[in-house]
């Protein structure tokens, strides 16, 4: 055929045609890929993961800031101090009648004698400007009778002490020392002089402990000071002031009752104060993240990566804390022929080194110790097992021959949900916890894990180390 | 690690493993390891993109086009010999052809002929020292001379060694078609080829 040296000479003139390389093609093979076939990039997800983190962290520093479920304290304690307690005396409500500045600005003329008490003590009801006083009326009890001593017998008045309960210890602090100054003269008030009657004396209050009221109807030093140690002042109901005497055993069994309440409410105080040494169980989810380093040794370590997940625990009694959790990360870390050993391995002769890249779930179970337990923060020791699942693992051999010329290549091994390790990582950690309320803390727990069994297809002896960091909600937590 | 290697190996001919393992790479949409596989088989490829357009620009379309349906389909490629080279560049050869065939059949501009003429052309015999005389380069430079429909019919039968009946299937066209152009693309070469030689002896051309 005359066509068949024509043909071959055509395919002869094609096989022999190499056109020389364009960089510009590749250039824009490298557009096309990037349209068809972008490349994923793992920075995209760690700048998603470092954001999720960081709104975490700025959405509980809002927490500590506004404070939504602040409840102010009112509780008020109340003082054993007698000139508290005069103070608190003083401190009487507008249903007595008797307003504690009138009290103070009250002076006494003892020589003359003359009115030592609030002149319009019905008024002074209408009139109170002190607002705690105010904010316990429903604590008071009906007050005795007025007792007014004018000095020239034309009559007496039964003083009203009315006992405050539970007074602010501001508003007590601020009458304390115009009351401590005015004492004498509270005191000379309460004196009670009966110049009328045939000497008897009168009594002004039962619950005024330790108080004996003179005979005389001139002040009597002696009465101050007994007024000076009572412990508390109890409303009264009408009292009796015709002159019969309390007994003291009432008084005593007053006395006790006070002292109970007073412990009662120290010990809410104290509680309060303390809330780390109050027992508590609670429940609490957690959210880490942890900079990862994996290693077999360290003369080699390999790569920081990011693990992260999230978790729940028990707390028992502010101490033990039991908890396990989900987290995922990468393994990054180089092996030799020497410590990866698989089931099947390949030669090895001139097997150079083998990188390792393994995607893994990581599934812990721990317990924790606060050995220092305080209001705002505890230090806590760890000890737990993990169990790793190999979600991805990718294996780069390279091998070296020496040639001529000497020559390497990479050989790539993947595997996918091939190996599971249950409960074969020791963790050991100690930490550091800072409680921002009662519901938020955050801690920051270095940690190094140890493998107990080969990991990954190489059945290597895997080490990680790294710090994490976690945000604890307890939501349930009173 | 695997970029030091990849600086190493670039610029060399790709060894069987070294092309397996950038092979796998390309499955994992590495971008540096499609460098590799398109800095090395960018030649062998190019030649064939070469034969089918008539200018460079078409020619690197054809070539960047089958290389992405080699970066996308790769994962599927398995070697049918134990030559991984080889077998390598006979898929790469077939996805060049193919993607060449589908470039003609959108940018077609010249309607196929469907009959043969009844004419019967009296060719002057070949003179094969006249080809001879001329380089390789000129002869792809002649086939890139011809129309289109020519062009492909005449790389398709006698450079890729499709018969007549895959030739008509894949332009749809009929086998007597695929003959007739198949014949006017040799008249039409041989008078490009002469030209370049002997411009006297292609006057006397028919």
């Amino acid at each position: 055929m005359q066509f068949e040296d024509f043909d071959s000479k055509v395919r002869q003139a094609a096989d022999q045609h190499h056109p020389n390389y364009d960089e510009n093609a590749w250039a824009k093979m490298q557009k096309l890929l990037d349209q068809q076939l972008p490349v994923k990039k793992d920075r995209d997800r760690r700048f998603i993961f470092l954001l999720l983190f960081f709104l975490l962290l700025g959405g509980g520093a809002w927490v500590i800031f506004s404070k939504p479920w602040q409840q102010e304290n009112k509780i008020v304690s109340i003082s054993k101090d007698p000139d508290k307690a005069m103070a608190n005396a003083a401190d009487a409500t507008p249903e007595n009648g008797v307003n504690k500045q009138d009290i103070s600005k009250s002076p006494v003329d003892k020589s003359q004698g003359g009115e030592t008490v609030s002149k319009q003590p019905q008024e002074n009801s209408t009139d109170n400007k002190t607002n705690d006083v105010s904010g316990n009326k429903d604590q008071l009890k009906a007050p005795a009778p007025i007792v007014k001593h004018n000095g020239e017998g034309e009559g007496k008045q039964t003083l009203n002490v009315p006992t405050n309960r539970k007074v602010n210890n501001a508003s007590s602090k601020q009458t304390k020392a115009v009351t401590a100054k005015n004492n004498r003269n509270v005191q000379t008030t309460v004196a009670i002089s009966a110049p009328q009657n045939t000497g008897k004396e009168t009594k002004v209050d039962p619950g005024n402990q330790g108080a004996t009221l003179p005979k005389n109807s001139d002040s009597n030093p002696k009465s101050s000071d007994a007024l000076a140690n009572i412990d508390d002042v109890k409303t009264q109901t009408n009292a009796d002031h015709s002159g019969n005497n309390e007994p003291k055993n009432k008084n005593v069994e007053e006395k006790k009752e006070n002292v109970d309440e007073h412990a009662v409410v120290e010990k809410k105080q104290a509680t309060k104060k303390n809330p780390g040494s109050k027992k508590s169980n609670y429940f609490f989810l957690t959210f880490g993240v942890a900079p990862d380093l994996s290693y077999i040794s360290l003369s080699d370590p390999g790569q920081v990566k990011l693990l992260s997940g999230a978790g729940f625990g028990y707390t028992f009694h502010n101490r033990w804390t039991i908890s396990t959790g989900f987290y995922a990360g990468r393994k990054i870390y180089t092996a030799n022929k020497y410590n990866y050993k698989p089931d099947n391995p390949g030669p090895t002769n001139n097997l150079e080194k083998i990188d390792a890249d393994c995607k893994v779930y990581e599934v812990p179970l721990s317990i924790a110790y606060n050995f220092i337990n305080a209001q705002k923060h505890s230090f806590f020791g760890s000890l737990g097992l993990s169990s790793l699942f190999m979600k991805k693992e990718e294996y780069q051999y390279l091998y070296k021959y020496p040639g001529p010329p000497p020559t390497t290549y990479v050989h790539t091994k993947e595997l996918y949900n091939e190996n599971q390790h249950y409960f074969s990582v020791l963790t050991l950690s100690a930490g550091y916890t800072r409680r921002l309320n009662k519901t938020f803390s955050i801690s920051a727990e270095p940690y190094v894990k140890l493998p107990l069994a080969g990991i990954g297809y190489g059945h290597v002896k895997l080490n990680s180390m790294g710090v994490l960091f976690s945000i604890n909600v307890a939501p349930f937590h009173h | 690690m695997s970029e030091r290697l990849n600086s190493e190996i670039q610029g060399q001919l790709l060894s069987a493993d070294e092309l397996t393992y950038h092979l796998s790479a390309c499955a994992l949409n590495k971008r540096e390891s499609q460098k590799v596989i398109y800095n090395s088989f960018y030649g062998y490829a190019m030649a064939i993109c070469d034969r089918y357009t008539s200018n460079q620009e078409d020619a690197v379309e054809i070539l960047n086009d089958g290389f992405l349906k080699i970066f996308k389909e790769v994962h599927h490629y398995q070697p049918a010999y134990a030559d991984v080279v080889s077998s390598f560049k006979g898929w790469l050869r077939k996805i060049m052809v193919y993607t060449a065939i589908d470039h003609f059949r959108k940018n077609q501009k010249h309607k196929v002929v469907t009959e043969l003429d009844n004419v019967v052309y009296q060719l002057e015999a070949v003179n094969e020292d006249a080809i001879d005389k001329l380089s390789h380069e000129e002869i792809i430079r002649a086939i890139q001379e011809l129309s289109p429909g020519y062009r492909t019919v005449l790389n398709l039968f006698i450079i890729d060694g499709l018969s007549h009946e895959e030739i008509s299937q894949k332009l749809g066209i009929s086998t007597g078609t695929s003959k007739s152009n198949l014949s006017k693309a040799r008249r039409q070469l041989q008078k490009i080829l002469f030209r370049y030689h002997q411009p006297e002896a292609a006057k006397n051309a028919i």
